[in-house]
């Protein structure tokens, strides 16, 4: 997993590409603490890169939903593609998070 | 004569010797005898005509008995007919009605149901996945921050034997000193000695305590692998593509029985179709009973003509103008009309209705051949 973080005034954008993997947890886990620590009302994960994801980096996505609501910031999922939204679909993801096409 | 069409040649040959002189006297004078012998041969003729009027009876008679009874055959066919096709027809409904159902646990339900229930289902399956998932990531998070909390407690541990090798030496300079003292520092030799002791105990305990953290580390750490393999499912390609393939699957079997079920309807109308137009074929042959009642009146109408013709012969005798009935019956005239019957099976009836009761002659072997190629004795082929 790789992540590139894009600031403005009041939202972090966070674009993920490659694979999201068990591996990567402990990097998630400090991208959502730190995105708590900042203090940013919203956050949008941009998917657009991301080619493939297993059900622990769909869990993940479960715990930063969590993470965002404890901390009272905004979480939105921008543009899965391919693979990743199949599965969003079929988890029927768009039910527990702000989806955008 | 105009009944049997043109006379046969030895007759006509005899008219024509014959008649036209006759004719011409009979407008001036007429001969007793020449008229006597035409009257001979006129009742001749009628007699042949009354026979043939009787076999003719006979053969309507048996002709309307052949229908009745074939009519009533095929209408009990029909009947039957009409029968199984509504059977057929109620069993094809029942299973357009069937088909697109499933029974689960002696429960119907239809297959679009049944298709859409499958895909909640490998959806809920999917959700309860990544929960499970979630779970698992976050209890490897719970985890490192043990792992986290027990390092530090190590580094205490690791602390308190620095600590206590102060301690040590503190206890030993404590020692040197009380020697210097002499007797008065006995006692303070005797609480050096302890203090020692008891650093020594410390020494054995925090290694001890070290070892039994990094047992606990270790255990810790193996969760933390089946916590990971609890977690990974494997999303790949395949696995996606067979969920997709099952949803396809169920969709093209919801598609395929609806079509079958279409295919049953149509089916079942058509066969109802049949149903309506054999019972209406049965009705129809209710034709053979009108047909029944109008031969039966021929065969009246034609009796009387017999009868006519009988009446006229007796007057005849009773007028002396002859002296009996049945003249000699003319061959000619018998062969003319015995030749006009193909069925040999009539024929044969014919023969023996018209010469049976009449003067014995040696007609037998000279009957007339049939007039068609297609009369044979098999009366199977002929009625078709």
């Amino acid at each position: 997993m790789q992540v590139e973080k894009r600031t403005n005034d009041t939202s972090l954008e966070i674009k993920f590409s490659g694979n999201l993997s068990f591996s990567d947890h402990s990097a998630f886990r400090s991208l959502l603490s730190d995105v708590s620590r900042d203090g940013v009302r919203s956050c949008v994960f941009d998917l657009s890169g991301l080619t493939s994801i297993d059900s622990a980096g769909l869990g993940m996505f479960m715990i930063a939903r969590d993470e965002a609501a404890k901390n009272g910031w905004k979480l939105t999922i921008k543009s899965p593609k391919g693979r990743v939204k199949s599965l969003f679909d079929i988890a029927r993801f768009d039910k527990l998070l702000a989806i955008e096409a | 004569m105009q009944l049997f069409g043109s006379p046969p040649k030895a007759v006509a040959a005899q008219q024509r010797t014959t008649s036209n002189p006759m004719m011409v006297q009979s407008r001036q004078s007429c001969d007793d005898g020449e008229v006597a012998d035409l009257l001979r041969r006129l009742l001749a003729l009628s007699s042949v005509q009354r026979r043939t009027l009787v076999s003719l009876v006979n053969e309507i008679q048996i002709a309307s008995t052949h229908m009745e009874t074939s009519v009533e055959q095929l209408s009990n066919q029909f009947r039957n007919v009409a029968e199984a096709t509504r059977e057929q027809s109620t069993a094809i409904n029942q299973l357009a009605k069937s088909v697109g159902k499933v029974e689960i646990e002696g429960e119907n339900v239809e297959l679009a149901d049944f298709a859409s229930s499958i895909g909640h289902s490998l959806s809920d399956l999917i959700e309860k996945i990544v929960q499970l998932s979630s779970r698992g990531v976050s209890m490897v998070y719970a985890l490192d921050d043990v792992l986290l909390e027990l390092k530090s407690v190590e580094d205490s541990v690791g602390k308190i034997g620095a600590i206590n090798e102060l301690t040590n030496l503190l206890a030993l300079n404590a020692k040197i000193e009380a020697a210097r003292c002499g007797e008065a520092g006995r006692g303070f030799s005797v609480v050096a000695d302890e203090l020692r002791s008891l650093s020594k105990s410390v020494n054995v305990l925090a290694p001890a305590i070290k070892k039994q953290i990094d047992s606990i580390s270790g255990g810790l750490r193996k969760s933390y692998s089946l916590l990971r393999e609890i977690a990974t499912l494997d999303m790949s390609e395949e696995n996606l593509q067979a969920n997709l393939r099952i949803r396809k699957m169920m969709a093209a079997l919801v598609e395929q029985n609806g079509q079958l079920a279409s295919a049953l309807e149509t089916n079942a109308a058509a066969t109802e179709k049949i149903t309506n137009q054999v019972a209406a074929a049965v009705v129809s042959m209710q034709f053979q009973d009108r047909t029944k009642q109008r031969l039966e009146n021929v065969n009246t109408v034609l009796g009387v003509l017999s009868t006519a013709i009988e009446t006229m012969g007796s007057e005849a005798v009773a007028s002396g103008a002859v002296d009996r009935v049945d003249g000699d019956v003319d061959e000619a005239w018998l062969n003319q009309v015995i030749g006009q019957c193909t069925l040999g099976e009539m024929r044969a009836r014919f023969v023996k209705g018209i010469m049976g009761d009449g003067p014995s002659g040696s007609h037998g072997s000279e009957l007339p051949a049939p007039v068609t190629a297609t009369a044979d004795a098999d009366d199977g082929v002929e009625l078709f």
